[in-house]
């Protein structure tokens, strides 16, 4: 379910070809774009995110929760300015593409 | 009967005439020559192939010919043509076995895209395959001929040819180009090696060519399975070093080392990927070459060692 | 059959196997070494691989010549992925520009899936827009980052002005270059078809923000690119287009109709009925016999003709792989260039531009894909 604040749905986003292929490369992810046919490498915390992504729609606060129980709380805290600049990029690649929250569209 | 045991005056008719074929096992020539010297250097480093007749498919059918241009008066010089076509500015005609190597290099780059093609040089023993991918210059071909030399069977100094449907390493043993101070180098490593004549003056400096050894010939046509993947750079001075290559900066290594990564897209990725999964990668430094030798003989043992089921990362 | 007569042995049998893909399993080894390099070199090797695998002819031909094929069909779709991802940076670059994008030739043929896309290797992107939106056409693509070539002041002036496309574009690091034609034959040719009527015929293509021509536009504009707007040297692939094109557009009869009211419309009749002729003889398409009495008042001189069928076929097809091009195909291939430039620039532009870099340097669009081999 969306979450929703007053005001406004939660952006979440998904990855836009979830059969894409995949290497996963120790705890790194070598993905192909089959639209650009470019490779791209994603560190551990792209490739975790990344995957989640693959699974289902999720928003920021989702994904925070995601990636802290994968680190089984150890290290330093995610911050959600870390997440949304490693979904820009993302999205910039073509990898993953905002859905929208609001159901009334 | 075998391309050495040919009579030279034979050899350099059919040269002239309807051509030699060479199966090289990535792909089969058929070349022709009526330049004086290279049937005679042809026959040295190519000895141990099998005579057969030009006749059937060929990938690549190439000739040399003398440049048909004014300035073969004042300065003779030789072309390869292949299918009609001239791909490069001609050559002083007494470098005509470099020119042959390199046009047949470019016609296989541009010909076997059904293969992804490393820029590597690619040996084996017992059947699995060490691939040694590198830029010009780090000094992948001398340490390839080093490793030929001392027992490893040559697969390739130049294509790391890999099918595509399995993976396997397809051998293509060829002449291996030395250049400026390796030639020396390679004399004093081995007293065995088939050393072809020494062509001055080319733009890379001197060339001289190293004949793949008879077993490497032989067995031209047994692919093998790739477990090592090592990262050589030759530093003057440099003590040994071999150090893992994290998997990830493996595949981006290879992706941008292969000729045909971004031709071949998701099949490249796919190929890329099952070889770095499937192979223990290093770099490795080295000066020595001995010790280079060595060290890759050791990685090689050691990877026998652990169980294919069990090795996960590279360490 | 003019083809038969002129043609030398592989070119023959290369006509044979394109038209009937069953008769590759009769070639003998000796024989494919001859196709598949004549083909290679005529740029139809993809195209020939095609033809076999839409047969499933494939898997019985000898595995060094289906392993060729397949070669090249990898080079053919890398291409193909490359026209995408240009196609899709175009439609985002004229967006808002709100123009008509009209595809032509290859991409075309891509994006609506017909047969003859199958291998065609690709060498680059070709875009028709309105003349008077080129130039903001023009400048909305270098704004977005595509980059003209590096031409000197001639032969930008040859482009712009007498020519039917902006001297090519290029996005950095592309494999394909990027034609914009504003109509589909030169300015200055003799020939002047009805460009506007090309827009209003055209109609929406299989991808969004693009349309294509009508499909008897299209066979005109096969027809043309062939024999108005080409020297004919080692051309048999776009015979081979046109013949393919005539084969699935024309399955419906009524179309026949509709394609010589057209050519009349846009005054094309001479090169459809030099296209029709030849790849009748040397493919055998079939052209119904109305059509080609509908096209008489069009016929070249008698003279034309025999020199035509003379000369075509040796100017047309790959020269034989074991040898240069003997004498007499050169001389057809200077006759056909001469020809070339005859049709394009009227006299006296002629003596103009003959004086700079030679027509056929700026012609040669195709860049190649594969990385240089580092030679060693």
């Amino acid at each position: 379910m969306p979450d929703r604040t007053p005001g406004g749905p939660d952006p979440r986003w998904r990855a836009c070809h979830p059969t894409i292929r995949s290497v996963p490369l120790d705890d790194e992810l070598a993905v192909f774009n089959p639209v650009s046919w470019e490779t791209h490498l994603l560190n551990p915390g792209g490739a975790q995110v990344f995957e989640v992504l693959l699974e289902r729609a999720a928003s920021i606060r989702e994904l925070r929760a995601e990636l802290e129980a994968l680190r089984a709380d150890e290290g330093e805290p995610i911050r959600d300015e870390q997440i949304e600049a490693l979904l820009a990029e993302l999205e910039d690649l073509g990898l993953i593409t905002r859905v929208s929250g609001d159901a009334d569209r | 009967m075998r391309i050495g045991d040919l009579a030279t005056s034979v050899f350099d008719r059919e040269m002239r005439g309807a051509g030699i074929a060479l199966d090289f096992g990535l792909a089969k020539v058929r070349v022709r020559a009526e330049v004086p010297g290279f049937s005679e250097a042809f026959r040295f480093l190519y000895a141990h192939f099998p005579c057969e007749p030009p006749q059937g498919f060929f990938e690549i059918t190439a000739s040399l010919r003398r440049s048909r241009g004014l300035r073969r008066h004042v300065r003779p010089q030789v072309e390869f043509v292949v299918d009609g076509e001239r791909p490069f500015e001609p050559f002083p005609s007494d470098t005509h076995v470099p020119l042959f190597e390199w046009g047949v290099n470019f016609c296989v780059a541009r010909r076997c895209n059904h293969r992804l093609l490393l820029h590597a040089g690619a040996v084996a023993r017992d059947g699995e395959a060490v691939l040694l991918p590198a830029l010009p210059g780090t000094g992948k071909s001398t340490l390839t001929a080093a490793l030929a030399a001392r027992g490893f069977r040559l697969l390739s100094d130049e294509f790391g040819a890999l099918r595509l449907s399995d993976g396997a390493v397809l051998p293509a043993p060829r002449p291996i180009a030395l250049k400026n101070e390796s030639i020396e180098l390679m004399r004093r490593f081995s007293k065995d090696v088939a050393l072809g004549p020494t062509f001055p003056k080319t733009r890379k400096g001197s060339v001289a060519h190293l004949a793949p050894a008879a077993e490497s010939v032989a067995r031209r046509h047994e692919p093998a399975r790739p477990v090592l993947l090592v990262f050589p750079q030759f530093v003057r001075g440099a003590a040994l070093a071999v150090e893992p290559v994290r998997r990830s900066r493996a595949f981006a290594r290879l992706s941008t080392n292969a000729f045909n990564y971004e031709l071949l897209g998701p099949a490249a990725f796919d190929a890329v990927g099952r070889l770095v999964q499937e192979c223990n990668c290093y770099s490795l430094v080295y000066d020595d070459l001995d010790g280079a030798v060595d060290a890759i003989a050791t990685l090689l043992a050691r990877r026998g060692r652990r169980s294919h089921a069990g090795a996960t990362s590279g360490h | 059959m003019r083809f038969d007569r002129s043609a030398h042995a592989p070119a023959r049998v290369l006509l044979e196997v394109c038209g009937n893909p069953s008769r590759a399993c009769a070639l003998s080894l000796d024989e494919w070494d001859l196709v598949v390099r004549a083909a290679r070199s005529a740029k139809l090797l993809a195209t020939l691989g095609a033809r076999l695998a839409a047969e499933r002819l494939l898997p019985r031909l000898p595995r060094a010549v289906a392993d060729a094929m397949e070669s090249e069909a990898a080079l053919a779709r890398y291409r193909d992925q490359m026209a995408r991802l240009e196609l899709r940076r175009v439609a985002r670059a004229l967006a808002p520009l709100d123009l008509p994008i009209v595809l032509l030739k290859g991409v075309a043929y891509l994006i609506e899936g017909l047969a003859i896309a199958g291998g065609r290797l690709l060498a680059d992107v070709d875009i028709l827009v309105p003349r008077d939106r080129l130039e903001a056409a023009e400048r909305a693509l270098v704004q977005a980052g595509w980059r003209s070539s590096d031409l000197d002041e001639l032969d930008q002036r040859y482009y712009r002005e007498w020519s039917h496309e902006l001297p090519p574009l290029r996005f950095p690091d592309h494999p394909l270059e990027l034609d914009v034609h504003h109509t589909i034959l030169p300015v200055t040719g003799r020939l002047h078809p009805d460009a506007a009527a090309l827009f209003a015929a055209s109609r929406a293509a299989k991808l969004e923000g693009f349309r294509v021509l009508s499909p008897e536009d299209q066979v005109l504009h096969a027809c043309v690119h062939l024999f108005q707007d080409s020297d004919l040297s080692n051309r048999l692939r776009d015979l081979i287009d046109v013949d393919g094109l005539a084969r699935e557009l024309g399955r419906d009869d009524a179309f026949w109709d509709r394609l010589l009211a057209r050519s009349r419309r846009h005054g094309l009749d001479r090169p459809l009925w030099y296209a029709l002729h030849f790849a009748a003889d040397a493919l055998g398409t079939t052209v119904p016999r109305r059509a080609f009495d509908a096209l008489v008042d069009a016929l070249p001189s008698r003279i034309a003709r025999a020199l035509m069928d003379r000369l075509l076929p040796l100017a047309l097809l790959p020269s034989h792989p074991d040898r240069m091009p003997p004498v007499h195909v050169r001389l057809s291939r200077g006759a056909m260039r001469a020809r070339y430039q005859w049709l394009r620039l009227p006299p006296s532009l002629l003596a103009t531009h003959a004086l700079g870099k030679a027509l056929r340097g700026l012609r040669m669009k195709l860049s190649s894909a594969t990385p240089e081999p580092s030679p060693h």
